[in-house]
């Protein structure tokens, strides 16, 4: 099984080194670097091959992460980004390794995520996939799935102004939701114009920001692209923890204050009459939506984000008949489509959290079905 | 100026309005109102949309500041509101029991879970208006009339001194109207409460407030049914020529 595992890493590797990339990253690009490690590899079992590829570092060292990477070249798959992780850091050794025995093997989950960056990738995308289903149960029953775009759409204008500024881009993230969460928050038009008119004013503004800023970034259409369907393959350790900082706070305000946060949402007005600050708790939901967003896509990317936002607390509504069940159910079917859509993305060859946000729709016609038939 | 209401004077008084002028921003809405509300007392809110009625009943919530004026509540007031039925979402997956449980909330205060005994408190409430047999399945089954009796069991289960009902019968057949205002009555006979009730349904609320606060065209009318309801009243107020007969014990408004 090691052997088969060593073989077919090998055989991505040579593949990567036939790739454009693959000639960037042996010198024949920008960078001089020779072509990276990929962990799982075991060089003492390879068998000869007519091709030039990497070999792992002799301490087995994990990959590192990949700041620094040209967002040109960000990755949106797994394989691309198994390639991109390692181009900045490989030794400087090479073997010769055995491409026909591309194609006759099978990789297992074990195998795929026994590599550090889908490790991180899987972390990442159960903690944005479940605390975003949990927090959707909110936004498609307030009827406020109009905010959750706005809002991602405010934190990739302040992701893009980070990059311009060189700032954080958690920091721009987060500045710009809450410029968003207290723009929506104020009734500019009265009663003359509805609000869902100003937050989709506020959506196609920061669109358009983010991408005048990116403009202005010499690697624009790369950092939109990452802006869009992010870099989950390519989250670092310290990212993750500070999501799961962010969202942990979150969860916890929805544990504490959830009766509160259930009565103001389905009933404003008797909750007002009963003496609730309803608009201090309404502001206290957008600020936790947004929270999750802003750190959510630095993650994952605004598709993944937001998808994950609205598809499986829809799911859950059909499903079940509890509010409480509706919670976990739309947390399981936020976080399920990950360990699934991150493997089929690398066996694949796909970009990951596109692939995830179809699982997750796939899951979403499977409730359907079984709504229609319960009913 | 308008009239102190001469109605029952030994209730106990809850809250008095004094010169107030009500409104939003600087767009007078009511203004120079004088009345007493009392324990016990049954008081219906009538007028024609836009005239001041949520105005009014946002300032005896305590939800809406005086303009100029003084609203002085005499004792710390605990409102039970019940809203319209139909204005309920129904997408929020709800039984009667978890809605019930809202009006126990702000008892039980920040950062604690209902206990066996609020669970219990609101399982009775459902019982006292007929509904106990309901306390499980979701609220968004059920008909018009339970709809109004959960809302209703909610407003009651936080042992409130005064009720308001906003137009407790609209979009209701003759039978689920006069099932509810049947239950209306029984609670506040039974428990004394102040009960506010905002209507558009002029012949239910003239066969069973005792006293009728008109609310239109800037002015402000308060009193017993059968000295505020009158031809003349209802002339200036619709513009329309109405006239309430008296059918058997039932007082129509044609």
């Amino acid at each position: 099984m090691r052997r088969t595992m060593g073989t077919i890493m090998r055989t991505l590797a040579a593949l990567f080194l036939c790739s454009p990339l693959g000639s960037w990253a042996q010198g024949t690009g920008n960078n001089t670097a020779p072509p990276p490690p990929m962990e799982g590899l075991n060089p003492a079992t390879a068998p000869a091959s007519s091709r030039t590829v990497a070999t792992p570092p002799p301490d087995g060292a994990p990959v590192p992460p990949p700041e620094g990477l040209d967002p040109e070249t960000a990755p949106t798959s797994s394989r691309d980004a198994m390639t991109a992780n390692t181009v900045t850091t490989a030794p400087p050794e090479v073997e010769e390794v055995n491409v026909d025995a591309v194609g006759s093997a099978t990789l297992s989950p074990a195998t795929v995520f026994r590599l550090d960056f889908m490790q991180r990738a899987l972390v990442a995308g159960i903690l944005v996939g479940g605390v975003s289903a949990f927090l959707g149960i909110y936004v498609v029953l307030r009827r406020i799935v109009f905010v959750g775009i706005a809002l991602s759409e405010m934190s990739s204008a302040g992701v893009a102004l980070a990059t311009l500024t060189k700032i954080a881009p958690m920091i721009g993230s987060v500045l710009t939701m809450f410029a968003g969460v207290l723009l929506f928050s104020v009734r500019w038009g009265g009663k003359r114009i509805r609000q869902d008119a100003f937050i989709g004013i506020g959506y196609v503004v920061a669109s358009a920001g983010a991408v005048l800023l990116l403009s202005k970034s010499a690697s624009g259409e790369g950092s939109m692209m990452s802006l869009l369907f992010g870099d989950i393959l390519t989250v670092t350790a310290n990212d993750i923890w500070a999501t799961a900082i962010a969202l942990g706070i979150t969860l916890a305000f929805h544990a504490l204050f959830y009766k509160e946060l259930l009565f103001v949402a389905f009933d404003p007005d008797t909750a007002s009459a009963s003496g609730y600050p309803v608009r201090f708790w309404e502001l206290a939901l957008y600020l936790t939506v947004g929270l999750t967003i802003a750190f959510s896509i630095h993650a994952v990317g605004v598709l993944m984000t937001f998808a994950s936002l609205i598809i499986p607390p829809v799911t859950a509504l059909l499903l079940t008949r509890r509010m409480e069940t509706a919670f976990a159910v739309a947390v399981l079917a936020g976080m399920i489509p990950v360990p699934i859509g991150l493997y089929v993305s690398y066996v694949a060859d796909l970009p990951s959290t596109a692939t995830v946000v179809i699982l997750e729709f796939a899951l979403l016609i499977l409730a359907g079905i079984a709504s229609r038939f319960r009913h | 100026m308008t009239p102190i209401n001469p109605l029952p004077v030994d209730r106990e008084r809850l809250m008095t309005f004094t010169n107030v002028t009500l409104g939003y921003g600087k767009r007078v809405i009511l203004q120079n109102l004088n009345f007493v509300l009392r324990s016990g007392d049954f008081i219906g809110i009538v007028g024609p949309n836009g005239a001041g009625k949520t105005t009014l009943l946002h300032a005896i919530l305590g939800a809406l500041r005086p303009q100029s004026g003084t609203i002085t509540a005499h004792k710390p007031l605990t409102y039970g509101y019940v809203p319209q039925a139909q204005t309920m979402d129904d997408q929020f997956p709800l039984t009667a029991l978890d809605i019930v449980l809202m009006g126990r909330y702000r008892g039980i205060g920040l950062l604690r879970r209902p206990s066996k005994e609020d669970r219990d408190r609101a399982r009775l409430a459902l019982e006292q208006v007929g509904v106990g047999q309901l306390t499980d399945r979701l609220f968004r089954e059920f008909s018009g009339g339970q709809k109004q009796r959960t809302l209703m069991a909610r407003a009651l289960v936080s042992d409130p001194n005064v009720m308001v009902l906003d137009e407790p019968t609209n979009d209701m057949d003759v039978s689920a109207e006069h099932a509810t205002m049947e239950l209306v009555d029984q609670l506040q006979s039974e428990r004394g409460l102040l009960v506010l009730m905002v209507s558009h349904m002029l012949n239910v609320v003239v066969n069973h407030v005792e006293q009728v606060a008109i609310v239109g065209g800037g002015q402000f009318e308060m009193g017993a049914v059968g000295d505020v309801v009158t031809p003349e009243t209802l002339q200036r107020l619709y513009n329309l020529p109405l006239e309430v007969v008296e059918v058997g014990r039932k007082r129509v408004v044609l």
